[in-house]
């Protein structure tokens, strides 16, 4: 359910002027989709000192992503993700100092973190907040400078997160490939479960395409909205194009 | 493919012919704000659809799991009654005075000791 209402909510940042009843109920319902919780602007603007940047069109204002500053716009998913990757450096830092490890309290922590985050939640984490990614570091890009410290900072996460968001689908690929007689093991369902765990293995190889069509689907529908912008006939017929792409290969 | 996808990319498809009336190709205002409404109801529907599914799953699960502890606890109380009538006929012990709480093994096992 929500992987279609990011891209619902996503429908109204084409060029295309929606009227004041639908705009206010999408932007409304984009703090759910992009599980805005706690209200983090004023935050971000102390910790990073962004300056004010105009948002890409008055469309873009309207739904939430004010500025182009990649961090500011992407809000709650950010502290997440730096939440997940300290998670992951200690405890793959913590993996192998048997200082630490002699404990049996902290083996208990360690096995358990472990059986959290490797890599079954990190995944699932990934593709659910994809679309976000995809977007707000494509507007960053589009708007690209390294000058104060907070376009620092931003630009080099928006470098950062553009390479995991091209990066992923690929890795998929790879990893399915490689390992695909392993992929009903119990221990890979363990590990890497969340890419497949909705697909029928037993159809074949093909199936691979699913998650990749997924997140190439949304690399497309975020570029078109970004960089089609005051060619709205094109923007709508891809969207059009990816719904068709997507029942065809499903089915 | 699952039902609720090819649902879910009908409601966007749905929802991309409703942004083809919110283009120059429609210049009354009041057909747009009409449409805009329109458009509310297929995402709510969408939204109401995929949460009654989840709730219906849901709520299966629960009785499924209710029903098959109470399948145990009925074959569990049939054993019992099995083995109290078993020892009452081979030992002539009265049904009503095996304690319920003792294990159908041991007691069978006592009794042909």
């Amino acid at each position: 359910m929500l992987h279609t209402q990011q891209i619902v909510v996503l429908l109204p940042l084409n060029d295309v002027s929606f009227p004041g009843n639908a705009s206010y109920f999408y932007s409304f319902l984009l703090s759910v989709a992009a599980f805005d919780l706690i209200p983090t602007d004023d935050f971000f603007d102390t910790v990073f000192s962004f300056k004010f940047r105009e948002p890409v069109t008055s469309n873009f204002g309207a739904l939430g992503y004010e500025t182009t500053f990649f961090i500011r716009n992407l809000g709650n998913p950010f502290l997440f993700a730096l939440g997940y990757a300290i998670a992951l450096l200690l405890i793959l830092l913590l993996k192998d100092c048997k200082k630490i490890n002699q404990y049996k309290s902290v083996q208990g922590v360690m096995k358990t973190l472990q059986g959290l985050l490797l890599w079954n939640s990190v995944i699932r984490f990934v593709i659910e907040s994809y679309m976000l990614f995809t977007i707000c570091a494509l507007i960053n890009l589009a708007y690209f400078e390294f000058g104060d410290y907070g376009s620092v900072i931003s630009g080099l996460f928006t470098i950062l997160f553009t390479f995991l968001v091209m990066a992923f689908p690929i890795w998929v690929i790879i990893l399915m490939i490689r390992n695909w007689d392993q992929l009903s093991g119990e221990e890979m369902r363990g590990r890497y479960g969340s890419l497949y765990e909705d697909f029928d293995l037993e159809v074949g190889r093909s199936v691979i395409i699913v998650p990749v069509l997924f997140m190439v689907r949304r690399i497309f529908l975020c570029s078109s909205i970004l960089f089609l912008q005051g060619y709205p006939t094109f923007q709508i017929h891809i969207i059009y194009f990816s719904v068709i792409a997507v029942i065809i290969t499903h089915g | 493919m699952y039902k609720n996808d090819v649902f879910n990319e009908t409601t966007i498809m749905f929802l991309v012919y409703h942004m083809l009336v919110f283009t120059n190709w429609v210049s009354d205002p009041t057909r747009k704000y009409e449409m805009g409404w329109s458009m509310i109801f297929f995402t709510l529907l969408n939204i109401v659809v995929n949460l009654s599914g989840i709730v219906r799953q849901s709520v299966r699960a629960v009785y499924f799991k209710c029903k098959k502890k109470k399948t145990a606890k009925k074959e569990a109380g049939d054993v019992y009654k099995r083995t109290s009538e078993l020892l009452a006929s081979v030992n002539g012990v009265p049904s009503e005075a095996v304690p319920p709480q003792a294990n159908a093994l041991e007691v069978i096992k006592e009794s042909s000791e």
